[in-house]
């Protein structure tokens, strides 16, 4: 299979699997919902400070934990067929960062967002919070535990500019290669 | 007392929000199917409609499309699992919802949704 033949592949199999991921996670919010509400009904009926209570509020935190992931997902997921509207890149910056680091299964790098100025651009909100996703990922990808990996977002000129970085010794090639820039607008 | 309607095809979920709903001081009907809560919309004295979106028959958009040519002024909560059905959500938004709910919400963002929708 040559190059561009495995990329169409990889594609399509990317495509595929955001499919399923789009309807796991509404079959997930029904069962998740009886979870966190049936526990959290629950302790109300038991007296604190039991052993009992205290299980059924780890079950209570545990699904808060798994519908935090799950709700990141659905508003990035939502954003997909919205169109282009003024966004503020920090906000995006933050929320891309948010998302990572609820997926980010190496719990030794953190991922974060940080500001030197809050320029806002016209743009369609999925693609911009897909490419500063994919940032991040990349991001992660060179990491090594005890790192950080950040989105820094500051303005150059008539464009706003979200940029990879990082603090630490996998990510100081970071800097300078990945970054989106957008056209400035009046906020 | 207000008095809710609850309507979900899903009973676990259905059972739930009943029961949050109850507890926060509202007398509450619910129903499994949307064309039976059409029946009750137009028979009962129902102050809020808490629906879910994606059910067999009616989605609960049409189902709200359905509530305000009978009963303009009757506010209605949507419950949504989100993720499928952006463009649903953006409807339900156009034809005036009261507000959306994603599941999985917690009983303070079902209440404060309730609240919020009935003016309290």
């Amino acid at each position: 299979m040559n190059d561009v033949a495995r990329r169409t592949t990889d594609d399509r199999h990317l495509e595929t699997l955001g499919r399923l991921t789009r309807g796991a996670l509404h079959e997930i919010a029904n069962p998740l919902l009886a979870l966190v509400g049936s526990a959290e009904l629950a302790l109300a009926e038991v007296e604190p400070g039991s052993k009992l209570h205290a299980r059924l509020d780890t079950v209570r935190a545990t699904g808060l934990e798994i519908a935090q992931i799950v709700r990141a997902l659905q508003a990035f997921v939502r954003k997909r067929n919205e169109p282009s509207r003024p966004l503020s890149l920090t906000e995006a910056a933050e929320e891309a960062a948010a998302l990572v680091g609820l997926v980010n299964s190496a719990p030794d790098i953190d991922v974060a967002a940080r500001t030197e100025a809050n320029p806002s651009v016209y743009e369609p909100p999925g693609a911009v919070a897909r490419a500063l996703v994919e940032l991040l990922l990349d991001g992660l990808a060179t990491a090594q535990g005890g790192d950080v990996v950040e989105l820094v977002v500051r303005e150059e000129g008539l464009d706003g500019v979200v940029a990879l970085a990082g603090v630490g010794d996998g990510v100081v090639a970071l800097a300078g290669v990945g970054e989106l820039r957008l056209p400035k607008v009046d906020a | 007392m207000r008095r809710i309607l609850v309507v979900d095809d899903e009973q676990i979920v259905r059972d739930l929000t009943v029961q949050v709903l109850e507890r926060a001081g509202y007398d509450v009907l619910s129903v499994a199917c949307p064309k039976r809560a059409l029946e009750l919309v137009d028979t009962e004295d129902v102050d809020l409609v808490v629906s879910d979106v994606v059910m067999p028959g009616l989605s609960g958009v049409e189902l709200l499309d359905e509530i305000r040519e009978r009963r303009p002024g009757l506010p209605v909560v949507l419950m949504t699992g989100g993720s499928p059905e952006p463009e649903r959500t953006t409807r339900a938004l156009q034809l005036g919802a009261s507000g959306i709910v994603y599941k999985p919400f917690s009983h303070a963002e079902l209440c404060g949704a309730v609240e919020a929708a009935l003016g309290v």
